[in-house]
């Protein structure tokens, strides 16, 4: 697939004023011939960091016709939409819920000392595609600022938790005054950084080995800061979409959980929808306390290592189907929404998935992980050997190659997936 | 022992066959070693534990390597390796370890032990605040830091991302608006308030009007106290005056201010304390308060009440306790002075609408060497000088380049960055390092001083520099920062303790409890006490909060005082405080495991390996085990778990009678039908009380046996087998001080260093005021 520049088409006839009625995907896709190839390319991975109970989710048949299941009852409006994996995992990524770093990058032994990460899938996607929106891509999570994304050289990017920050971002325009000084700041980090670059170069001269690595994260971030800034300077000149969402109010509490993931989800959709952005990670953390969830009265952390325990094991059933059925209203608005007679589900791929096959043991083979939408025909239960799990980055690659990156290597990939397919229309 | 050597050299031979080519590069004696004892299994495609000891070379620069070398001793002084490790050969396993420490400590010289570290958010945040004399909450605009080994003040862990880079920019652009906002030109105002007109409908039929006040009962956590008829007509400097009496109670009740908007949602509100209200007459308590956005008012409410359930009604009979508020008066804003200092510490007196690069540079010349914390040449200063020129030629005025110049300056590695320079440290990196350590903050006038006179390496002025900034009010921050990351007090805000089990809980115990540990932190520091009352201590320090949770009678107020312990108080030492016993519980339970782990890392300084890589994870199966002794004993079952098993559960066993909160407790409190209910409506308020919730359970059973070692029945004697060797716990805080004063994790290669401090404190039974001067005094600490 091919990377067309109808975007910046699109967003001139946005920023020229010209029909900012919503569904704004609708009316910047005006006047575009309807073929395969204006359908954009978006990926969303979201990670559950303490692991879903699998024999709820993983169903015992195979292929097309497997039988639904207790989790996957939840997004049963979707069968055809998704596909479920079971008997994947990142080899020689163990040692429990520090494998959360490697959920997207696959870097092996997290919890070894010399332990360096790598780039993440979205991470890589981006630099490849390179997309031509205001946001290269949205890091986010639930609570604080652990994420899942990582740059290039393996440095985690900070996650944002605030949905109101992300609304700000992404819809608030400044008055004619403030994009002025907006512009003028940016010019004037630009300059910055080309300061602070020359005395760092002075300040490398003296150092070690061991700090001239420290310092090249240093560089590598203030150019990656410049490079931003040059884009920047461009997107704020334009206008910002408009959307009919009011300015999201933060909920302060990290017990309801339900409510953030939710407003989250809200931001993940608007995002996609005004193609602000079209690369999202989103780091769904497990608490070390009681979440906000009617019938559960135990610590969620807790209640993951079940120990086969029935009490813990129901209530740890109904946090998680909590999950599923937001996850559920990712798709559903995904689904709702259309562009160019598409829907925006057809256009993204959806990862949703935890870094835990077995958090009750803290085991990391096998694990949960559902692909909706994007090019892929969907509607089966994929199935590997659970004692001899390929390699998950193998579907990471046929992820990226559906986005149109041409790749045939990612992390610790030995192929492309078996099985998964790209459906007929794409 | 002939057979064991004939046999081993048998193996020999045989293994040799099978490694010519390898570890060529090492001395023969070296090579041979490790084909002895680690190449049966460590030597061909599948060796165990993902080592292979054909990877390993000698190129001792390379940081991996050396990993790797002292990943071989740790496991061998961890006693996991080899397998049969008592069959090691002392002496061969002593020359191997001397090589292997001696190559690395050569190859070291070059870069020294700490990797390049910048500011954590926090050292930032006080850096800034010293540079410019404002308080920005910059915590809210960086990322959260990483840790190593519980830090985060570690150079490897603290990265730098473009997030964080543009972070920077923001964080460096608030603080100039912050330290050049313009002040209010207001006149101050008083006026005095009745509480009770400020309460909404709602809430006034739980309060008791009465002619000279009113008297609140409910806590103040979610109720409408705050003073509404009052709003800050601009930020600035304003005088609270509460008036309030106890009512219904013979001692005094806790008090709580805030400040805040509480109507918007979203504002941040900030806790200004508890005070004493005590029966009587009137007591007037004073405070001079920032009030920082416009439109913020105070709030405040009595706390740690009982819940109870009034109605006007009822309300003039009730019996129970409550917070009479008689009036609140409130003065300000203060007039305020202009130019602020703030500002003159970015605009000096310079006019910035006439101002010209010459007086830009003049300004960068006074503030370059503060933020760079070190003499700085008019060489290093001209690119910023240059930066500036070019920002005005591009058509910005002087204000706005000069704010630019200041940003520059601020996001430079001279300043993100400790920069130390291999070998021994020079005067002024030992101020920096001096300074983030028992202030967290950048090195003051005086030190800095010190340094330019070139003293700062003579013990003697080093110690009387050490004694002066502990003497500081800015030492508060070492111990919050340290003792909040070495005992994991910073999570005390992680778990909310299930409401329905532990209906006690509330903020002010919370409050105290953080603070008993800061406090009883800072009276071993001041007094040079031991290292043993880590573990037991005659006294604490407590109010009337926390005394009531330890069930020690006749301590009343939020005040602190020092008590003498009795013993069947069973308190004592940092174990057994209220904040710990939280931070290593979840909300509704406890796990031996987690606190067995706690004590062996954070107490004992021997942290539990996590579980090696590669073994099959087994999935523990409780089913039929009721109590957490019998879901433990089945975990121990199992070979694969019990081997770390055995060293982790015992003292965690010990702090069982520990609820998650830290109360006392023989059985544990369950979830129960009503009819199992504890009974606490008892006494003269027994038909107001809202009922406890939870019931029984099983009775405690605390006692363990160490690996190898002694039983005990519980607390108190756990204590006393740890208290036979004070100095392995003299060890581990002087590693954590270490690992915290430096920016990096004491290792193998500085056992040397530690062993002396300890022996230059034993004479003052490892007082901890002398580790931290000898910690100061160190080799270590001295040198890159």
């Amino acid at each position: 697939m091919k990377i067309t520049n109808h975007l910046s088409r699109r967003l001139f006839i946005r920023s020229a004023g010209v029909s900012l009625a919503l569904p704004i995907l609708e009316s910047a896709g005006f006047g575009l011939p309807k073929s395969p190839e204006t359908k954009i390319s978006r990926m969303i991975c979201i990670n559950t960091s303490l692991g879903l109970h699998t024999p709820n989710l993983f169903p015992s048949k195979t292929g097309f016709e497997y039988e639904t299941t207790p989790y996957l009852e939840q997004i049963n409006d979707f069968r055809k939409s998704f596909t479920v994996f079971s008997g994947l995992s990142h080899p020689e990524v163990d040692g429990g819920h520090p494998t959360e770093l490697c959920y997207l990058t696959a870097a092996p032994h997290p919890r070894a000392d010399n332990f360096k990460n790598t780039i993440s899938l979205d991470q890589f996607a981006v630099e490849k595609i390179n997309p031509q929106t205001r946001i290269p891509s949205l890091v986010l999570s639930s609570d604080s600022s652990r994420g899942i994304s990582f740059t290039r050289g393996g440095v985690p990017i900070p996650a944002e938790s605030r949905p109101s920050r992300i609304y700000r971002e992404m819809f608030v325009n400044g008055s004619p005054t403030e994009v002025k000084s907006q512009l003028q700041k940016l010019q004037q980090g630009q300059s910055i950084m080309d300061t602070v670059l020359e005395e760092a170069k002075k300040f490398q001269k003296s150092l070690g080995k061991q700090d001239q690595e420290k310092l090249s994260e240093y560089f590598s971030a203030v150019r990656e800061v410049e490079i931003r800034m040059t884009k920047a300077q461009e997107w704020v000149q334009k206008p910002k979409p408009k959307v009919d969402m009011k300015p999201p109010v933060d909920i302060q509490s990290s017990l309801e959980i339900s409510a953030r993931v939710r407003l989250m989800i809200d931001m993940i959709h608007l995002a996609l929808q005004t193609d602000t952005t079209r690369f999202i990670t989103f780091a769904l953390n497990g608490l070390n306390a009681v979440p906000v969830i009617s019938g559960v009265t135990q610590d969620w952390h807790n209640l993951s290592h079940h120990g086969q325990d029935p009490s813990k094991l129901s209530e740890l059933r109904i946090i998680e189907i909590e999950q599923m059925r937001l996850f559920g209203e990712l798709l559903k608005k995904l689904k709702g929404t259309t562009e160019n007679g598409y829907s925006l589900l057809d256009s993204t791929t959806v990862m949703f998935g935890s870094n835990l096959g077995n958090a009750s043991s803290h085991d990391n083979k096998n694990m949960p992980i559902i692909i909706a939408g994007g090019p892929f025909k969907h509607g089966q239960h994929i199935a590997f050997d659970p004692r001899k799990n390929p390699p998950l980055c193998n579907l990471y690659v046929t992820m990226l190659q559906g986005l149109g990156v041409e790749t045939d290597k990612f992390g610790s990939s030995t192929g492309t997936i078996n099985g998964l397919e790209l459906s007929k229309n794409s | 022992m002939p057979d064991r050597n004939q046999y081993m050299t048998v193996m020999a031979c045989i293994i040799s066959l099978f490694f010519v080519g390898i570890c060529k590069a090492l001395p023969e004696n070296q090579a041979n070693f490790l084909k002895m004892h680690c190449g049966r299994c460590h030597a061909n495609e599948n060796s165990k534990g993902n080592f292979n000891i054909k990877s390993l070379h000698d190129n001792f620069q390379d940081k991996k390597t050396r990993s790797q070398w002292l990943k071989i001793i740790q496991q061998i002084e961890s006693g996991a390796m080899p397998p049969n490790s008592s069959k090691l050969p002392q002496e061969e396993y002593t020359q191997f370890k001397c090589w292997i420490t001696k190559e690395i400590s050569k190859a070291m010289r070059s870069e020294g032990r700490v990797t390049l570290r910048r500011l954590n958010r926090v050292e930032y945040e006080n850096t800034v605040r010293d540079l410019f004399g404002v308080d920005v909450a910059v915590k809210e605009i960086l990322p959260e830091d990483a840790t190593s080994q519980g830090f985060d003040n570690i150079g490897e862990a603290l990265n730098i991302s473009p997030v964080q880079m543009e972070r920077y920019l923001e964080t460096a652009e608030t603080v100039l608006s912050a330290a050049t906002s313009p002040v209010h030109n207001l006149k101050s105002e008083k006026e005095k308030f009745d509480l009770f007109d400020s309460l909404p409908k709602w809430f006034i039929s739980g309060v008791y009007k009465m002619e000279d006040g009113v008297v609140l009962f409910r806590n103040v956590g979610d109720s409408p106290t705050d003073v509404r008829r009052f709003r800050a007509p601009a930020p600035g400097k304003y005088k609270i005056r509460i008036s309030a009496s106890a009512y219904n109670s013979e001692t005094p009740l806790p008090m709580a201010v805030l400040i805040g908007n509480f109507v918007v949602s979203g504002n941040k509100t900030r806790h200004l304390g508890y005070f004493d209200v005590p029966p009587g007459k009137p007591t007037i308590l004073e405070i001079e308060e920032r009030l920082s956005l416009k439109n913020d008012t105070v709030k405040i409410g009595p706390i740690g009440l009982p819940h109870v359930y009034l109605r006007q009604e009822n309300i003039t009979e009730y019996p129970g306790p409550g917070l009479k508020i008689h009036w609140v008066e409130i003065e300000g804003p203060y007039p305020e002075t202009w130019p602020t200092e703030s500002y003159k510490t970015v605009f000096g007196n310079i006019d910035p609408k006439i101002g010209t690069i010459a007086d830009a540079e003049k300004l960068l010349t006074e503030f370059v060497p503060k933020a760079f914390r070190r003499p700085v040449s008019s060489e290093e200063i001209k690119p910023y000088v240059q930066f500036i020129q070019r920002t005005l030629d591009s058509g910005q005025n002087f204000e706005s380049a000069m704010r630019a110049g200041y940003k520059a300056v601020m996001v430079s590695p001279n300043f993100l960055f400790l920069k130390e320079s291999p070998g021994k440290l020079d005067d002024f990196q030992i101020a920096s390092r001096l300074s983030y350590f028992l202030w967290s903050s950048k090195p003051d006038e005086e030190l800095l001083h010190t340094a330019r006179s070139g003293k700062l390496t003579n013990a003697e002025i080093l110690h009387q520099q050490v004694e002066r900034m502990l003497a500081s009010s800015k030492s508060a921050a070492f111990t919050e920062n340290f003792t909040g990351q070495w005992l994991n007090l910073r999570e005390i805000n992680s778990t909310t303790p299930d409401k329905t089990l532990y209906p006690e809980y509330d903020d002010l115990l919370k409050w105290s409890s953080v603070r008993e540990t800061h406090l009883f932190f800072e009276e071993m520091l001041k007094n040079n006490l031991g290292a043993r009352n880590i573990i037991d201590s005659e006294f604490a320090m407590l109010n009337g909060r926390l005394a009531k949770h330890y069930g020690i009678p006749e301590i009343h107020g939020v005040g602190f005082q020092k008590i003498n312990l009795k013993p069947e108080y069973h308190r004592g030492g940092i174990l057994t405080q209220a904040s710990v016993l939280k931070v290593t519980a979840n909300g509704t339970n406890t796990s031996p495991v987690i606190r067995g782990t706690w004590i062996q890392d954070k107490i004992l300084g021997k942290p539990v390996p996590p579980p090696p890589p590669n073994v099959p994870a087994i999935e523990p199966d409780i089913r039929g085990a009721v109590t957490i002794r019998e879901q433990l004993a089945k975990h121990r079952e199992i070979n694969t778990c019990a081997s770390c098993h055995a060293r982790i559960d015992p003292p965690g066993f010990a702090l069982e009678n520990y609820d998650v909160v830290g109360g006392w407790r023989d059985r544990y409190r369950i979830a129960a039908e009503r009819k199992n209910w504890v009974n606490n409506r008892v006494g003269p308020l027994a038909k107001y009380l809202a009922s406890y919730q939870y019931g029984f359970g099983p009775p405690v059973d605390a006692g363990d046996a160490f690996e190898n070692g002694p039983a005990f029945s519980g607390i108190d004697e756990f204590k006393k087998v740890l208290l036979q060797d004070p100095e392995q716990i003299a060890r581990n805080i002087t590693g954590k001080l270490l690992a915290y004063a430096t920016g990096q994790p004491v290792g193998i290669l500085d056992q040397d260093c530690v062993n002396g401090i300890l022996n230059q404190t034993k004479s003052s039974n490892y007082g901890l005021r002398s580790i931290v001067h000898a910690v100061v005094q160190s080799e270590l600490f001295l040198s890159k």
